[in-house]
């Protein structure tokens, strides 16, 4: 049986691994390997990552994770079926308990044996790694009696089918010795050994950003750090036939890591079992239906546009039935009424606030007319001509995604009131992860070289944000050419190329929350949030999307708080009570204002980037306004969108017969309200679409890969290239493209996705 | 007044094996290979270490440490 890594680590085992799931997954499909463990430190951040990547390159994902124990030991457990799978994500909930007592302070987690062997039922469990390991550490420690002891615990947890000696090799000095004794501690036992590699990296040129990850850990410097160290490339993911070589005094161990990986059947990205309330309501088609259908009587009576909104609504229920999401709507109706009782309580009776809706919908859910039409959105979809393909179409694999947006006070009380209505164990916050960016990068990086600090900072100031590829330039005019030629320096520059995006560490999403009808615990691993009394599920926003959560954004904005003061203000000054639904938008001395930039505390208009673009751009109407807001946004800006889109402004401001010039013809449609530049998410999808003949499924998957963390390796996964030279509308990529950004981009040209694969 | 580290590395003559782990060291044959590690660090510096080395126990039943030099070549012996 051919080796299978079954202990390996992602950079969600923060500031340990140096590699990404999708990185990971790559590597091994290159390597032939057949499928991949996700073994990170107490917790599961990085699984659905990695599911959702091996999965188009035909690799299997195995979920696990090395627990940290009480005595500060590790064990390796992998899930073997859906009921081990909920018994881990227990115990790493458990682990983490408490772990936030002082909120600025966590403390690491870790869990009593006792509980492990109350939660084995389902699970692998592998004694542990070389160094740290429950039972591998103690043998290298010569502490065999203690080792022997804990041995027989795990064995009569787990029983001889499910617990194994785990040998590793990792090229250090008391290897073989140590191997020796394990086998014959797993002899005296009668269990097998398997073999592992404890990945820490996926290819041999991430070496160097793991060392520095332990320094940075362990607040040292590279010099200071020696004996904390791995000491060499071992940990670097290895083909199954350098690991049977590696292992050739253990030729059972390696054969073992391909039994028990045949046996480990768990699918992260199909056996979870996750149901949102109101997901089995049979009467939900029906329901929203009639909703939707009296509303609309009521809100477009006598309106031209009456026609129109009734073929869309006909559209949006059959694509809603067909993909079983009326409960979903019909959930976040009963979140606004929520919501509405909330806002009632904060702002008092009486209030001039009461003519203000509780919050406000943002984002694609807006090209919903069920969206409109229910109060969460206040955006006329069919009046504004918006693409509803991004949002909802047919091919949708995972749940639509609804941003709400309140002030700060209903916020507030909104979310513990959620919590109350489905339950504390049921409901739970996103994480969010803090990726290192250049700056955090040059920081952290060059203490651990033990660099100046003085000019470290200067460094880090003087570097483009957005530049993790021309750090070597910044570097030099900070500090002088030749200094930034040194050995030393020349490591930064490398460290943080490599470290750009990778996740640094957890943290609480704004706004999201999940709901779930089962207790979370059992479907994601649960630990505290900074914020006392909250707690998040171990996933961010995109992995509770793949794993079909129902995921609501409930965000504070300040901006929404001034407003109600504002009303307040005005009621309490004028006596008036103002309706903001009444305000014209067409008002000629406001655009004057906004095209002499003078927006100070204007929303979305108020930075100095903003500022010094509207003087360029001059918009007119509140289309224009939209376009300026997602002009001065990473994507556009690295994509070259911002100088076409203003040069042909102002052509046509001169000219007004000027011809916007457009790559090809199929995009006049498409970009015809941006002059030709790709400036939004969903014109990246109606490109996919027009261009290259994507259906409206496969094009939003493009946009949701170029959106992500290494976006390059997930788009690979994408195939555009032959898809696209199969598809008869294309001559050849729009020009706009340039070379590929390995960053994410929130808004971004479709220029990734023109590099052939 | 100069400062000389003790027991530092000196070169060796070694033989090698088919497999690149020594055979013979000055002469005298390798009856067995205790240990093999490799040590791979100070990147961050000019001087970049990387070593594979060997704990190997000779005829005579002596022990030693040797060490490939994987950055200039050369083998060496240092203190077990």
């Amino acid at each position: 049986m051919p080796y299978v890594e079954l202990h390996c680590h992602s950079s969600f085992s923060f500031l340990d691994g140096a590699s990404h799931p999708i990185e990971l997954a790559h590597a091994a499909a290159e390597h032939g390997h057949s499928a991949l463990a996700i073994t990170d430190h107490d917790g599961l951040h990085g699984a659905m990552e990695l599911a959702q990547a091996a999965k188009p390159l035909g690799l299997r994902t195995i979920v696990g994770a090395e627990l940290t124990l009480d005595d500060s030991s590790h064990i390796t457990l992998l899930c073997q079926d859906r009921t081990g799978y909920g018994n881990l994500c227990r115990l790493i909930t458990k682990a983490h308990e408490g772990t936030r007592e002082r909120p600025t302070e966590p403390t690491p987690p870790s869990v009593p044996l006792e509980e492990v062997e109350r939660q084995a039922a389902g699970l692998v469990c592998l004694s542990g790694c070389a160094q740290d390991g429950a039972v591998g550490g103690r043998v290298d420690r010569e502490l065999h009696a203690e080792a022997a002891l804990v041995a027989r615990r795990l064995l009569r947890a787990f029983g001889p089918d499910r617990f194994r000696i785990e040998l590793q090799r990792p090229f250090a000095r008391r290897d073989r010795r140590r191997n020796r004794h394990l086998a014959q501690l797993a002899e005296r036992l009668g269990v097998p050994c398997v073999a592992t590699g404890d990945v820490h990296a996926h290819a041999r040129d991430r070496v160097q950003l793991q060392d520095a990850f332990v320094a940075v850990r362990t607040g040292t410097t590279l010099d200071e750090s020696e004996p904390l160290r791995r000491g060499n490339s071992a940990h670097v993911l290895a083909s199954p036939e350098a690991m049977t070589a590696r292992f050739a005094d253990h030729p059972d161990a390696v054969e073992e890591s391909g039994r028990l990986a045949e046996r480990l059947g768990f699918d992260l990205t199909s056996d979870l079992g996750y149901r949102y309330p109101g997901s089995e309501d049979g009467s939900a088609d029906r329901r929203l239906a009639a909703l939707c259908r009296d509303l609309l009587a009521t809100r477009y009576s006598g309106r031209g546009t009456r026609a129109a909104a009734e073929r869309r609504l006909e559209e949006e229920l059959a694509i809603i039935r067909s993909l079983g999401l009326s409960g979903f709507f019909l959930l976040h109706r009963d979140l606004l009424e929520l919501a509405r009782e909330v806002a009632a309580e904060v702002r008092g009776p009486d209030s001039a606030r009461s003519l203000l809706p509780p919050g406000r919908g943002r984002g694609s859910s807006v090209s919903s007319i069920v969206c409109y039409l229910t109060g969460l959105s206040h955006v006329d979809p069919v009046e504004n001509e918006l693409f509803l393909g991004r949002f909802l179409n047919e091919e949708l694999t995972a749940l639509p995604d609804i941003d709400l947006d309140f002030p700060r006070d209903i916020r507030d009380v909104l979310i513990p009131r959620v919590h109350e209505r489905y339950g504390h164990d049921k409901s739970a916050l996103v994480a969010a992860f803090a990726t290192y960016q250049v700056r955090s990068a040059v920081r952290d990086f060059g203490k651990a070289l033990g660099l100046p600090p003085g000019e470290v900072e200067r460094a880090a100031r003087s570097a483009d944000p957005f530049g993790a590829h021309d750090v070597d330039r910044y570097l030099g005019e900070a500090i002088g050419r030749r200094r930034a030629a040194s050995a030393r320096w020349q490591a930064l520059v490398r460290l943080v190329r490599d470290a750009w995006g990778l996740a640094r560490h957890v943290s609480q999403h704004p706004g999201g929350m999940v709901i779930s009808t089962q207790p979370l615990n059992e479907i994601c691993p649960i630990q505290p949030a900074a914020m006392t009394g909250r707690q998040m599920v171990q996933w961010d926003k995109e992995s509770c999307a793949d794993a079909g959560f129902l995921k609501i954004d409930l965000l504070g904005l300040g901006m929404l708080s001034a407003v109600e003061r504002c009303v307040d203000e005005i009621a309490r000054v004028r006596g008036e009570r103002i309706d903001l639904s009444r305000i014209a938008y067409d008002d000629g001395r406001v655009y004057a204002e906004i095209q002499a930039a003078e927006t100070m505390g204007v929303f979305q208009i108020e930075s100095r980037a903003q500022m010094q673009m509207l003087k360029r751009t001059r918009p007119e109407s509140l289309d224009d306004l939209t376009v300026q807001v997602a002009l001065v946004r990473p994507g556009p800006i690295q994509g070259g969108a911002v100088h076409p889109y203003i040069e042909r402004r102002k052509a046509l401001r001169a000219d007004p017969s000027y011809e916007v010039p457009y790559d090809h013809p199929s995009l006049e449609p498409v970009l015809r309200d941006t002059l030709g530049a790709i400036v939004f998410q969903d014109q990246v999808i109606e490109v996919a679409m027009a261009f290259a003949g994507f259906s409206p499924g496969e094009a939003e998957g493009l946009r949701r890969a170029m959106s992500r963390a290494r976006s390059e390796a997930a788009m690979r996964s994408y195939s555009w290239a032959s898809r696209a030279l199969a598809s008869p509308r294309r001559t050849r990529p729009p020009s706009a493209c340039s070379p590929t950004s390995r960053r994410g981009c929130a808004c971004t040209t479709a220029r990734s996705s023109c590099a052939p694969s | 007044m100069s400062v000389r580290r003790l027991g530092a590395p000196h070169p060796a003559a070694v033989r090698r094996s088919h497999d690149g782990s020594p055979a013979a060291l000055a002469g005298r044959p390798v009856e067995a290979v205790l240990e093999e590690w490799v040590v791979e660090d100070r990147w961050w510096t000019g001087r970049p270490l990387r070593r594979r080395y060997f704990e190997v126990v000779l005829e005579d039943g002596r022990n030693a440490v040797l060490f490939r030099d994987l950055v200039a070549g050369g083998w060496f012996e240092q203190r077990a």
